[in-house]
Formats: C-alpha cells, structure tokens, sequence
C-alpha cells in the first residue's frame, strides 16, 4: 500500500505548489514573485526526483551524476549573470 | 533479465543502464539550461516587453497542462510501481493512461500555438509578428524564447510518448531496465515543464 501511497502524497504536493505558485503570481510581490516562482518550482523538481525519479535509493554513482548536474548549472548560469548583473 | 556484452552480471548491466540514464539526463539538463540563461540575459534587458508579452499568454492553460503533466508522472510512477508488484496488465494500464495525459498536453500546447498564429504573435519562419504593446522588441525575444523552449519540450514528450508506445507494443515481458529509464526520462520532461510555466505564463500577473 505503502508503494502507492507515496506517489499520491507527492501527487497531491506537486499540485498543492501549482496553486501557490499560481495564486502568487497575482499578488505584487515586485521581484520577490521571481523568487517565490523559482523558490517553488525548485521544490517541485525536488518532489519529482525524490519520489518518482527515487534518487535516494539509485546509489551514490547515480547521486553524483546529480550533483554534477546541479554544480555545472550553477556555474553556467551563476558566473553569466554574475558578470551580466556587474556590468 | 539478458546479460549484454561487457556485462558479466545482471547487477552491473543493471547500475550501468541506471548511470548512464542519469548522465544522459543530466546533458538534457545542460541544454535545457543554456536556453532559460538566454531567457534569463534577455529578461534582464527587456524586463517590460516580457512582462506585457507573457500576459498574451493563457495562465489557466498553462496551469492546466502543468497539472496535465504532473499527473501523467503519477501515472508513470504507479506504472513503476506495478511492474515491480504486480503483473502487466496493471503496469499496461498505467502506461496507456500516461500516453493519454502526453497527448492532452500536446493537444492544449497545439491549441494554444493556434491562437498565437492568429494573434501573429511568431516571430519565426517569416509568420509575421504584429505586437501593439510596449516594448515590442523584447515582446519578439519573448516569444522567440517562448516557442524555442516549449518546442523543444514539446520534441521531448513526443519521443517519451513514442517510448511508451514502444514499451506497450512490446510482446516480451516488458524488461524492468528498460521501463525504468523511459520512467526517469519522463519525470525529467515534466521537471523541465515545472520551471517553464512560471516563466513563460506568470512573467508580471
């Protein structure tokens, strides 16, 4: 039951978060609806790697791979805007 | 389970086939990325035009397909489930009900592409792009961006939706490695959607 039970709960999260991230985009936060729009979508994907994509049982080869992923990104896209932003 | 050359054991097959799935998303990831940089860049210099060109956009269509895709991950998720419990007609089901939800979310992203080509908002293929609003510039890299990424996520779906066609069509019983990784592949379409709705539909509500 157990099995059937997480991927609803995590179901039920995802679209939980769809509505807030809905629902906050209406309300003027000036740039903080940006923050809150990443803030929660981030979350989501958390939701969906953790419970569908089952990222804590695929080993620490598999979680490597996702770090790197997450690192590589980070340094694409952080170093961009950190020279965009400066200039 | 076959063992494939160079694989002494199933186990190895089995953690190679996961790796490498892995490292194949991760690639997608990168791609996926450098686009929304772009759109990042591009947003920075045209905050107005995107925001006046993303409320062109339908929100309620966007949060429906959004919707539309997470549930069709459920349905892929049980489907993973049942082929580690049960038997295959359940798995089957679970499959056929995924497929469904992809083709829903094609048809709505289809749906909306028809009403951005009346409104002669394509900026793309000589289609004509005619915006009154502010900033009209930014409201053409907006949608440049726009139809690059869901295109592109649109590409993707439709190869998922191929895979679990294949997958359904299959006589064999369905291989636990194989089933898995076409699982991991979609979860990763949906996560990319996950990020372009709040930034393609939800600019300046």
């Amino acid at each position: 039951m157990t099995s059937v039970m997480n991927p609803l709960l995590a179901w039920l999260a995802l679209l939980s978060l769809l509505a807030l991230t809905t629902a906050g985009a209406f309300v003027d936060l000036g740039s903080g609806n940006l923050v809150l729009a990443l803030t929660v979508a981030a979350m989501k994907a958390g939701i969906v790697v953790t419970a569908f994509m089952k990222i804590g049982r695929a080993g620490s080869l598999v979680r490597l791979a996702g770090v790197a992923t997450m690192l590589w990104l980070a340094i694409l896209i952080g170093l961009t805007l950190w020279v965009s932003l400066a200039e | 389970m076959t063992v494939q050359s160079p694989f002494d054991d199933s186990g190895a097959q089995d953690a190679a086939a996961r790796f490498g799935m892995w490292v194949f998303l991760g690639s997608e990831a990168m791609l996926f990325g450098a686009l929304l940089l772009v759109y990042a860049l591009m947003r920075i210099e045209h905050g107005e035009g995107f925001g006046a060109a993303s409320n062109e956009l339908s929100w309620r269509l966007g949060a429906l397909n959004t919707a539309v895709l997470l549930t069709s991950s459920l349905c892929m998720a049980l489907a993973h489930e049942a082929s580690i419990h049960t038997r295959r007609a359940v798995v089957s089901r679970w499959l056929a009900a995924t497929l469904v939800l992809g083709l829903v979310f094609l048809a709505i992203k289809g749906f909306e592409y028809r009403e951005e080509y009346r409104q002669g908002l394509m900026p793309l293929l000589q289609l004509g792009f005619a915006y009154a609003g502010p900033d009209p510039r930014g409201a053409e890299y907006f949608f440049s961006l726009y139809f690059a990424l869901t295109g592109l996520h649109a590409l993707h779906l439709a190869v998922g939706l191929l895979a679990i066609v294949w997958l359904l069509a299959g006589r064999r019983t369905m291989r636990m490695q194989v089933m898995r990784n076409i699982g991991l592949y979609w979860h990763f379409v949906d996560m990319v959607w996950v990020f372009l709705f709040p930034l393609l539909y939800l600019v300046a509500r």
